[in-house]
Formats: C-alpha cells, structure tokens, sequence
C-alpha cells in the first residue's frame, strides 16, 4: 500500500516535469541552460558572449524563419546548409573571379538559392515526391556541386563587402543580428496578418480541404521553398563573411541544426502548426548549445552527439504535445 | 448464467470541463440486438469506448456475465469476448481477407517451424467463418480489391475469429446501401440465434425498427429510457433523443425558381460517370439520388472542375465555362461541401472563425493583409444566421459536434456569397436536430436565389426537401422526376436499383 502510493507520487511528479516542458517549457529549458553554463564557466555569462551567441545563431536562424513556414505547410527542406556552403563557393569561384560588382553578386547569389527553392517546390507539387526524399536528393546534388566548384578547397574572399554581411555592424548591432532579427519579424507578420499566412496554416492542416475551398495549394507550397532558398543564400553568404572565405564543408549540421530548433520550438511534421516566438527560442537553445559546449570544450564529435539527443527530445516532445491533445477530445 | 451479459453501474466520464457521461445504468440481455440512439454528443461513443476499454471511466463499475470486470484498456476487453466495429475500418488494404481476420494472432505450424505461419490452417479457418456468414468472399483475396459492404462483412468475420460474445456496431450501415443493409441484418440476426449479444448504434430510426429487440435512448449524457422495440413508435423516439417535439417528416415549402444558374451537357467525366445532363436553377433544391457508388463522387467532383471532364460543356449563368480547379469554381460563385468532413472539409487544427472565412479572404481583406474587424463581423453574422453552437468563434472546430462542423462548412459558402451550392451527403454523420437545421437553412438560401445540388444516398431526405430529383445509376442520370407529395417513391427507389427502364419526365418533369 505505502509502497504503492509511493509510486503514484513519484509518477505524478514526473507528470508535471512532463506537463511544464511540453506546455512552453522551452523557456524553462533554455534558462536551466543558461544557469548551467553560468556555474560551469567564467566565460559564459556576458554581454559579448551573448551577442557572439545572437551572431553565430544568426546563420541558421535566418533560414530556420523559411524552413518553419514549410514545416507549418506539412513539408520539410534538408537541403538548407548544403546551400549556404553553396552559396559561399559560388561567391569565391565565380563571382569575385569574373569582375561582377558585388550587388549584382548579392542578387545572383539569391536568384540561385531561389532556383534551388523552385526545384524543391517542383519536385514537391508537380513531381509528387515526398518532401523528405525531394530534398534529400537536391541536398546532396548541391553539396556535390559545392564540392566540385570549390575542389573541396575554402578561398578567401577579398571583397569587403561580402565580409561585412558576416562581421559588419549596423549601429552596435551585428549585420547577421539584424538579419536574423528582421526574418524573424517579417515571418511573423506575414503569419500574423496575412491571407498568406492563413493559407499556409491551412495547407498544412489540410491540403485536401484547402484546396477545395479554392486555394492555390501548389502555388503557395513552391512559394515557400522559394522563399527558404532566399534566405539560405542569406545565411550563406554571413556563413562565408563570418568566416572571411568560403567553406565548401560548412553547413554539413546546419540543415539538422534547423529542423531541430523549428521542432524544439513547437512545429509539428504533421504539419499546420507552429509559431515563431517559440521557434526563436529553439534557435536560441541550439545556440547557447553549441556556444556553451564550445566553451566548455565539449570535443566536437561529442557536440554533434548531443544536438542528435536533441534532435529526438524535439520530436518526442512533438509526439507528447499530440497524445495530450488526442486525449483531450 | 445471468439474463444480463452485460450492465453498467453509474457510469460517468468528463473531458476537460464537459461532463460527457453522467451516470449511466445500461443493460444488454443475453442473444438480443440492442439498440443505442442518441444525438451527436449525446455519449454514445464515449459509453461504447469506455465499455470496450479505449477510455476509462471517472466513475461507475461494468459488469459482465454477472461478475465486475475491471476493464482499463482495449485488451481488457477483447479477453472478455467484447469486439467493437466501429465506423471507420481497421483493414489493411494490401493483406489477404485471412491475414486481416487473425490480426496477428497466426495460426503456426507445430515443432521446429512454430514460428511458420500456416498459411492454410489459416485460410482454411477464416473462410469457414467467411461461409458461415453466408459469404461469397475468397479468403485469399486482397481487402483493398473488395466493395465497401464486403470490407465491412470482413470486419464482422474479423470479429468471429474468436467466438465473441458481445458485438457492439457503431452506425455500420452509412456506407451500405439497401440491399447491403439488409444483407448485414440478416447476418446479425444469424450471430444473435447463435447466442452472441449485439449493440447497435444507428442514426437512422427505421433500422432500429427493423432489427432490433429494445432500444436504449441517450441524451446529454444521461439514459432517457429503454423501451422494447415493438412499442416504440418514430414520434416517440425522435422526441425523447431532442427533448423536444418534432416531426419525423419533414415537409417543404413551396419553391419558385428562377434562371438557370447550372447546367452541364453531355458531360463525359471518365468511364463510368458519362452522359450528364443536369440543371439547376436558382431558387430550386435539386438532389441527386442514388445507391452508394453510382459515381457520385467523381461527377460532384467535376463539377467543381477538380476533375476535368473529357468531354460535354458546363454553363455556369447561361454562359459557357471551363473550370480548370476548385479555384476556378469558387471564383464563379460556386460553393462544395464535400462527402467526407474531416479529410475534405474541415481544417481541423484551426478555430471556427478561420474554417468559416478561409474561402472569403477576398472580402476580408486588402492588399493581403486582414481586416479582422471585417472578418470577425463575417464570421459572427453566419454563426448567428446558422444557430452554430459553440462558445466563440474562436473555439478549435474540431471541439464541435458534427453537425454544427456541417453548418460551419455551410456557412463557409454562404459567407464568400456563392450562389450555387453543391453538398454531397450533406447529413452524413450528423443529429436529427441538426438535419432539420440544415434543411431549413438550405430552404432559406434558396428562397434567397441560391441554387442547390443535393447528392444524397437517402430517399426520405430527397424526398423531403428536394424540388427536382434524379436518379444517378452506373454513372448516368437514368431518370428526373418533378417532386410533389404524391410523386412515387417506389418507382424513384426502382430506377435506382435498375428494377426498370430508364424514363424521363415520369410526373411532368421536362427539361427547360
């Protein structure tokens, strides 16, 4: 009997620890971080620290903004960070090679992460491959081109301009920052007060449905992983400024880095859910992550360990989000 | 052996705030065919998921054969000898019969190979139960090749893979037509002189009549009475599920219509589905009746240009039209409720608000950008003109019983001003209450200039609220009858089932 209600005690706290992380209990996660980076370093807890955290998160938040709005429409695009490390090789072999001004540079580079967001969009709607599989393939298609543009070899890149997208600063604000910052409240404009964005919930919720009631499902779908190539040129081309050279092997985790803070910020792979606050939190996580762990000096390999526990913590705080609210009904 | 197989002892269950059972004493006698009718939320389901273990109760106990069970989870159950067909179908499509019956429980060789499935021990066993149910399916053949009805009759074969003693059916004849009805209470009247106790959920009365020994009426939760079947009479019953007095029949108005708003021309969808001429005029309820499986779907669907037809002419207000996406017919003021709600219908994560508006944005918006004003003003003004029963606008719709789901996808149509309707099945699933409710809304926009094309697989419906039927059968529209109180339901329900000649204008109607 003692033994029993022991038991019960135990479950129903658990209960609760369970209850608090799935209903916004990211902001108690990332606090919990904080603190434990605090006592863990000296380095940790500072504004500098924290606005390289803001800076280096820069990268994949930028694209985590598109990359939620496909996950909202019940799609999904790996092929992000192959497209930054693209981009950055694109710039250093041909662009800075061939003499173009750096605006027509910047613009090129965007026209070709929107290309790749068309293909995906295609190959999602016309072609009927599963998003997955579709960018799957095109992720490796561009990191093979990567490769075979840049022989493998990072090239420094002179042009001051294209190193300012990546260390340049607006005011005392970081250029990635603002970036990262003004994707981040578009989208949720765009989501907020927009026939747009209505329509991606829906088509997330149900494409059937929504195409029925006159939505133009296809249309919409290829805008969106038009718009997430968009912005992974952005992230690519601060990737190649942070770093000053391109970086054909970089991005090889930024795609996953992504996903993972979309889903640890509450979007559902089933689709027709999510919002930005809270995927702007999981970006924060996966940032302090990867800062406090560098800090610590976490071996590398032992990082990449860590984020794929976080990678399925995300996706198994989706599923229990889901079980409460199937119970619910 | 006790007379009673199975009773539950004040049964009560809430979700969340709503109390959805309250107390309920129910009793099933040993070899009857109980029925169980009740609204939508009236807690049919909810009782039926707690007896078969998919929830478990707040409070209350169950009993069976005289002793308490303690039944917490669906294995509870199925070890009790309770087997639930529900609505939808628990088949794979791409397994034999057999292998769907066992449902894991093989049959294995014996010795060394006991982890060998004996596949024909295994057929052997499933089509003797096929033939005991007087059956003409092959054991081995795949579940995905079989007709709706005989999908459902292996569900039932399914659950005779061991003897049960309790069947408990969730409104299994909305799928079937009238032979096929037939045919499943004939079979579950074999099961019943075989000793096996049957609960029988129905919204449709006439079954209740038809099959059952008693009927148990549920209403908000709370058991309102059980009466033996031969007493209850249709008037009776429909007053004690709605708590209110209504009438079984429902009689329509007079109709004047107006200008042609839809007409095809010998439209050719594809193989089956071809010759259609049809006209709808605004003012006018027109229904297409037929047996399940006629082609309705894919014509329905053509006519809202999702499936582009390969030949014939639509005319949308006198003038010729290529609809080349549902997009297109929405833009030409074309309205569709679709036969299946949730896969079809609804957006089902989304609030009532935006499940209405989603298809007026252009009305509620500028430039892209919403006017929420604008919307909730909308949205507001159609959950009033519709009676929806929900909290606010602002209520998830997949909270809403179904038939305030049907009047949400209803009133999304009416909201972006359509001015033609298509509905196919538009009470399918949906409460007595609601029904009339939806007829007398339908009747409304009619009155108004709207036009409405009704597909529907019940004849009282087409009967009681339709201006102009035709009869869809093997894909053509084999006859038209102008509705009259006087017009012959026999020879509608005839050309049907294919029983006569085709023939046009049997009570003066003739085409315009």
């Amino acid at each position: 009997m003692d033994k029993q209600t022991k038991e019960i005690g135990v479950k129903g706290i658990l209960q609760k620890i369970v209850d608090i992380v799935a209903n916004g209990g990211l902001l108690v996660f990332m606090v919990l971080l904080v603190v434990f980076f605090t006592i863990q370093s000296p380095y940790f807890f500072s504004y500098n620290n924290f606005l390289n955290i803001l800076q280096s998160v820069s990268v994949i938040g930028i694209t985590a903004a598109g990359i939620m709005l496909v996950i909202i429409s019940g799609g999904i695009d790996l092929s992000t960070g192959a497209q930054m490390a693209f981009i950055g090789c694109f710039i250093a072999e041909v662009i800075i090679g061939s003499g173009i001004p750096w605006y027509i540079g910047m613009i090129l580079s965007c026209v070709v992460g929107m290309g790749v967001g068309l293909i995906n969009g295609l190959l999602v709607t016309y072609a009927g491959f599963v998003p997955f599989i579709a960018t799957l393939g095109t992720m490796n298609i561009i990191r093979g081109a990567a490769y075979i543009i840049s022989n493998a070899q990072a090239v420094y890149i002179s042009d001051p301009h294209f190193a300012w997208m990546g260390i340049g600063k607006i005011g005392s604000i970081p250029v990635p920052v603002v970036l990262f910052l003004t994707a981040f409240i578009v989208t949720w404009a765009v989501l907020k007060f927009t026939v747009f964005g209505r329509y991606v919930y829906s088509i997330g919720g149900n494409p059937e449905a929504s195409r029925l009631a006159g939505i133009n499902v296809k249309a919409i779908t290829i805008s969106l992983y038009v718009i997430t190539g968009f912005l992974a040129s952005i992230s690519g081309m601060v990737l190649s400024g942070l770093a000053g050279s391109s970086v054909p092997v970089a991005g090889e985790s930024y795609g996953t880095d992504i996903v993972t803070a979309v889903l640890l910020g509450g979007a559902s792979l089933r689709g027709g859910k999510g919002n930005i606050a809270s995927t702007f939190v999981g970006v924060l996580v996966i940032g302090i992550m990867n800062n406090g762990m560098t800090l610590l000096s976490v071996p590398q390999f032992w990082q990449i360990f860590a984020k794929g526990v976080l990678m399925l913590l995300a996706v198994a705080l989706d599923q229990l989000r889901e079980r409460r609210s199937a119970a619910r009904v | 052996m006790s007379d009673i197989i199975l009773q539950t002892k004040g049964i009560c269950k809430s979700f969340g705030g709503t109390q959805a059972l309250k107390g309920i004493d129910f009793q099933l006698r040993r070899g009857e065919i109980h029925g169980l009718i009740g609204e939508n939320g009236a807690g049919k389901s909810t009782l039926i998921k707690i007896i078969s273990g998919s929830y478990v109760r707040d409070e209350g106990e169950i009993w069976i054969d005289g002793k308490p069970a303690d039944i917490r989870e669906p294995k509870d159950s199925l070890a009790l000898g309770i087997r639930v067909i529900s609505q939808e179908f628990n088949l794979m499509g791409d397994m034999s019969v057999a292998e769907n019956m066992c449902a894991g429980d093989y049959p294995c060789k014996g010795g060394a190979l006991r982890w060998v499935i004996d596949r024909k021990r295994m057929n052997e066993e499933a089509q003797r139960i096929l033939n005991d149910l007087g059956e003409q399916i092959r054991a081995e053949t795949l579940v995905k090749k079989l007709s709706v009805a005989q999908q459902q009759t292996v569900e039932i074969a399914k659950a005779l893979w061991e003897e049960p003693k309790i069947l408990i059916m969730d409104e299994p004849t909305a799928a079937l037509n009238d032979q096929e009805t037939k045919h499943l209470f004939d079979l579950l009247r074999r099961l019943k002189a075989r000793g096996v106790s049957v609960i029988f959920i129905t919204h449709r009365l006439q079954e209740q009549f038809e099959l059952t020994d008693r009927i148990t009426v549920l209403r908000d939760g709370s058991l309102i009475g059980v009466l033996e079947t031969k007493e209850a009479t249709a008037d009776g019953l429909a007053t004690m599920m709605v708590g209110k007095n209504i009438s079984a029949n429902y009689q329509k108005r007079q109709s004047s219509a107006g200008d042609v708003i839809y007409e095809t021309r010998d439209l050719w969808v594809n193989d089956q589905v071809r010759q259609i001429n049809l006209q709808v005029r605004r003012g006018e309820i027109v229904s297409i009746f037929g047996l399940l499986g006629q082609g309705q779907d894919a014509l329905s669907r053509a006519l809202i240009g999702d499936i582009r037809p390969r030949s014939g002419e639509i005319y949308i207000r006198g003038e010729k039209t290529i609809l080349r996406s549902p997009r297109d017919a929405v833009r030409h003021k074309i309205g569709f409720v679709s036969e299946d709600r949730k896969k079809a219908g609804l957006l089902l994560l989304q609030t009532l608000k935006r499940n209405i508006s989603v298809a007026s944005m252009n009305k509620i918006s500028r430039k892209g950008i919403i006017r929420s004003g604008a919307e909730n003003e909308l949205v507001n003004t159609w959950i009033e003109k519709l009676r929806i029963k929900c909290s606010s606008s602002s209520q998830p719709v997949a909270s809403l019983s179904g038939g305030n789901q049907q009047k949400a996808l209803i009133a999304r149509w009416l909201a972006n001003d359509s001015e033609f309707i298509i509905l196919n099945l538009p009470t399918r699933g949906v409460d007595i209450g609601a029904k009339y409710d939806i007829y007398q809304i339908l009747e409304d926009f009619c009155a108004a200039g709207v036009g409405v094309l009704i597909i529907s697989l019940e004849l009282p419906e087409v009967l009681g609220v339709s201006d102009r039927i035709y009869v869809m059968r093997d894909g053509r529209l084999v006859a038209e009858y102008q509705n009259s109180p006087d017009v012959d339901s026999d020879m509608i329900m005839a050309s049907a089932v294919g029983e006569i000649q085709p023939e046009k204008g049997q009570t003066g109607g003739e085409h315009g």
